[in-house]
């Protein structure tokens, strides 16, 4: 991967409500980029896609008098954009096939660009599955806690009668329950006992992750943008809000800048490689002994609240990688203090 | 990438500014939901409210503007939980 040139284009996908990409659109303008962020909502009643071979080779994507020329993409950054928007007048089931439509022909006409993509939606899928990353990080010799899946209340009723430590509960797919007409309900990481035993004939409604309760000196939250490393100590044990779960509190404690050490870099590298992922959000404890335990890895995880609060400069390292055109290599890492 | 194109439309902050009517949801205890929904509080909020002062797209500039035209560079991206008279905030990157 070269250095940022403002010779091709960035593509955003996202919605239009995405405080974490404003930042990035305003380095990329700073840095004199062809910037272009639209919604897949836009298709197709806003947006023209285009591809052809006929008279020469060309795809294009045309959004408010922005004609886009795929084929110069340096960058996508896939964000969070929402589903194709057919319009009230169309019926459920062409609208099922006119999605289905959508998605092989926009989804193979952009993954056919050979650009830098952070990350591949289709990567991104499976990056995100938490037992996966579990089982690869494990693999590479990180520990991970002890984890029990199921659906199976007799299973879990078992493992907390012959716990000798904590266990907690943890969702799947994130801490946040959607109800739709209001704002999701957040749902934290919780230490469970007994007391859950009301409540065990649930867990067979789906299913549910129990995880050994890891004692902690402190927490990090590693954000990895391409190979550059932005390791944020989180002081968690320091308020009852942040220390089973550091999400509980609007301030987060900081700590102090704390490099990786180098073997936990090697082996986060080679986690993000077999994940391919060119960024991820990367969730660590540390132990009272120094050691470093993997709990996940949020291929989409948010940044902009560090960018914010300790002016790291997460934006301009994303507008860069964006702008560097050619497909991401993974290589050395620099980390990047505060 | 064909069936990934576009995230479920809630599992994004889409409803933080959009509001999608529905009415309240069965008890947190109720036994028919899962488990997880035990460990969630929330208080249905009213629609109109979720959308007060979230500002706008502006889609020459391309980023969201807030009322008085400031932009919402750097703001923190946390999810409020719960109702109005018992807030409480989520890092947003929960989501994901």
């Amino acid at each position: 991967m070269g250095e940022p040139s403002n010779d091709g284009v960035v593509l955003i996908l996202t919605q239009d409500f995405d405080p974490t990409v404003d930042p990035v659109v305003h380095s990329l303008k700073a840095k004199d980029a062809e910037v272009v962020r639209v919604d897949l909502s836009y298709f197709p009643q806003k947006m023209y896609v285009t591809a052809s071979d006929f008279d020469g080779e060309r795809r294009r994507l045309l959004h408010r008098g922005r004609d886009v020329d795929l084929s110069r993409l340096s960058g996508v950054w896939y964000r969070r954009p929402t589903a194709f928007d057919f319009g009230p007048d169309m019926g459920e089931a062409e609208k099922q096939f006119a999605r289905n439509e959508a998605l092989q022909g926009i989804g193979g006409i952009l993954r056919a660009t050979t650009c830098t993509w952070i990350n591949r939606p289709d990567l991104d899928a499976v990056a995100e599955l938490k037992p996966y990353q579990l089982d690869i990080a494990k693999r590479l010799g990180m520990r991970t806690p002890k984890t029990l899946m199921t659906n199976d209340p007799e299973e879990v009723s078992a493992l907390l009668a012959r716990a000798d430590r904590p266990v907690v509960y943890k969702a799947f797919s994130g801490g946040v329950i959607h109800y739709p007409g209001s704002f999701p309900s957040g749902l934290f990481t919780t230490v469970v006992g007994e007391e859950i035993n009301e409540h065990l004939d649930r867990v067979r409604h789906t299913m549910c992750m129990f995880q050994e309760y890891i004692e902690k000196a402190y927490e990090v939250r590693l954000t990895v943008i391409g190979n550059t490393f932005f390791p944020v100590v989180i002081r968690s044990q320091e308020t009852d809000a942040t220390s089973v779960d550091w999400r509980g509190a609007n301030h987060l404690p900081y700590g102090d800048y704390v490099p990786l050490p180098e073997d936990l870099v090697k082996k986060t590298q080679l986690l993000m490689a077999e994940l391919d992922l060119v960024y991820a959000a990367l969730d660590f404890i540390v132990t009272p002994d120094g050691e470093y335990v993997f709990l996940e890895a949020n291929p989409n995880g948010q940044f902009m609240w560090m960018y914010h609060d300790l002016k790291l400069p997460m934006a301009d390292c994303i507008a860069d990688l964006l702008m560097a055109g050619g497909e991401f290599r993974r290589g050395e890492v620099t980390q990047i203090g505060y | 990438m064909t069936t990934t194109l576009a995230r479920h439309p809630l599992r994004t902050s889409l409803s933080m500014t959009f509001g999608h009517e529905e009415a309240a949801p069965l008890p947190a205890d109720d036994p028919s939901r899962p488990f997880a929904y035990a460990f969630a509080t929330w208080t249905c909020e009213d629609a109109e409210e979720a959308q007060d002062d979230t500002g706008h797209y502006n889609e020459e500039t391309q980023v969201w503007e807030i009322p008085g035209g400031g932009y919402t560079m750097g703001v923190y991206t946390k999810t409020r939980t719960g109702c109005s008279c018992h807030p409480d905030y989520v890092t947003d990157d929960a989501c994901f």
